[in-house]
């Protein structure tokens, strides 16, 4: 250490201040996290229909880090609720969001998870949104939604992962003890 | 154009459904109840204990040849009769008869249809079975029996195919009220109900 140095100031060879970058371990860990997101190959109706198109060579999801579909929720981060939720689906979505690891995303994809879209009036069989079920992170209106609007919706989820240093409203739930609006538990 | 304008004609009858008509009423006599020959879906209705002998009859005569039962509707008719009656609708069709020239004016062109109806009381609502007459009529009486409760009697068990085993009661019939919840997830019934 030389002599003439202050107390508190950081010391740092001048040839290492031109290759390392420093930073808090936290914001690598939410940069990993949002850029490696796996969803979970789960569709439900004619919305899924364009999450494969998203995923596929035309739209590209794998450019964003989002393509790697994985066919166990043990394996996933992400779940996106492409399609109608029936009463009889329901249970099985809400094992399906249980067996994922924390911390786990859900979009809410096309009207009919919203807020049970065109089932919304006489439909008895649909459930009236997926947020009755599970924690939704992001809402994607359309009837389908375009893959592009889709893309802008996983682009949207890791803006938050980032801006929440990475934890997923269930963990937040979790954590505060609040429930998000209207999230009720299945069966 | 000798004929007078005043009337329009007459709209043609369909001919397999008169053919239907006339092999049904030579065999069973009592057995039709009432038959509309004309329109885009022309129908014969038959008593319920003529059902089977009526399918058989149908399926199997040179003049119908009616191979396939493609679908089978129910509907719920609450005021009709005492206490109610729910139709059973028998959407047949042929794959070995040929269309006849002419065959072109009905929404479902080109293929030999009939419409076979029968009505039973709403309770218990018990309807001869044509499981074993057209195999494929399985599916499609266990979907009658979950949305409108009509039991088919005379089959092997009589299960729900689309709901939850445990849904309360038939959702297309008209008095079924919206449970409150169904297994803690709210039902939002539409305004009105």
């Amino acid at each position: 250490m030389p002599d003439d140095a202050q107390p508190g100031e950081v010391l740092l060879d001048p040839e290492l201040q031109q290759s390392v970058i420093l930073t808090k371990v936290q914001w690598v860990k939410d940069w990993g996290r949002r850029n490696a997101l796996w969803p979970m190959a789960f569709g439900l109706a004619c919305c899924a229909m364009e999450m494969m198109a998203t995923a596929a060579t035309k739209y590209d999801l794998d450019r964003f880090g989002a393509g790697v579909f994985r066919a166990s929720p043990r394996q996933s981060d992400l779940m996106i609720v492409a399609g109608t939720l029936s009463h009889k689906m329901a249970p099985r979505l809400k094992r399906l969001w249980e067996q994922m690891p924390d911390p786990k995303y859900v979009i809410a994809m096309g009207a009919c998870v919203i807020g049970g879209g065109p089932y919304s009036r006489y439909g008895y069989h649909v459930v009236q949104g997926v947020d009755l079920i599970v924690p939704v992170d992001v809402y994607l209106p359309g009837c389908p939604p375009r893959p592009e609007a889709l893309i802008d919706a996983i682009r949207k989820l890791q803006f938050r992962i980032q801006e929440r240093t990475g934890e997923s409203l269930a963990t937040i739930e979790a954590k505060t003890g609040r429930k998000g609006a209207g999230a009720a538990r299945a069966s | 154009m000798s004929e007078s304008t005043d009337t329009p004609a007459a709209p043609p009858a369909d001919p397999v459904t008169e053919r239907a008509l006339a092999v049904l009423q030579a065999a069973i006599p009592d057995g039709v109840v009432a038959y509309e020959l004309t329109g885009g879906h022309p129908w014969i209705q038959v008593r319920a204990e003529d059902l089977r002998a009526a399918c058989w009859l149908l399926r199997d005569h040179a003049d119908t040849k009616l191979d396939c039962c493609h679908l089978i509707s129910g509907v719920d008719w609450p005021d009709a009769g005492e206490g109610g009656e729910l139709e059973v609708v028998y959407h047949l069709c042929s794959f070995e008869l040929k269309p006849e020239p002419g065959y072109g004016q009905r929404a479902l062109k080109n293929d030999p249809w009939v419409a076979l109806k029968v009505r039973v009381p709403r309770d218990p609502g018990e309807v001869p079975t044509v499981m074993d007459i057209w195999t494929g009529a399985d599916w499609h009486e266990r979907e009658t029996w979950d949305l409108v409760g009509v039991r088919f009697t005379g089959r092997r068990e009589l299960r729900r195919i689309l709901l939850p085993d445990d849904w309360p009661g038939h959702p297309l019939r008209k008095d079924w009220e919206y449970p409150a919840s169904y297994h803690g997830v709210p039902i939002i019934p539409p305004e009105g109900y």
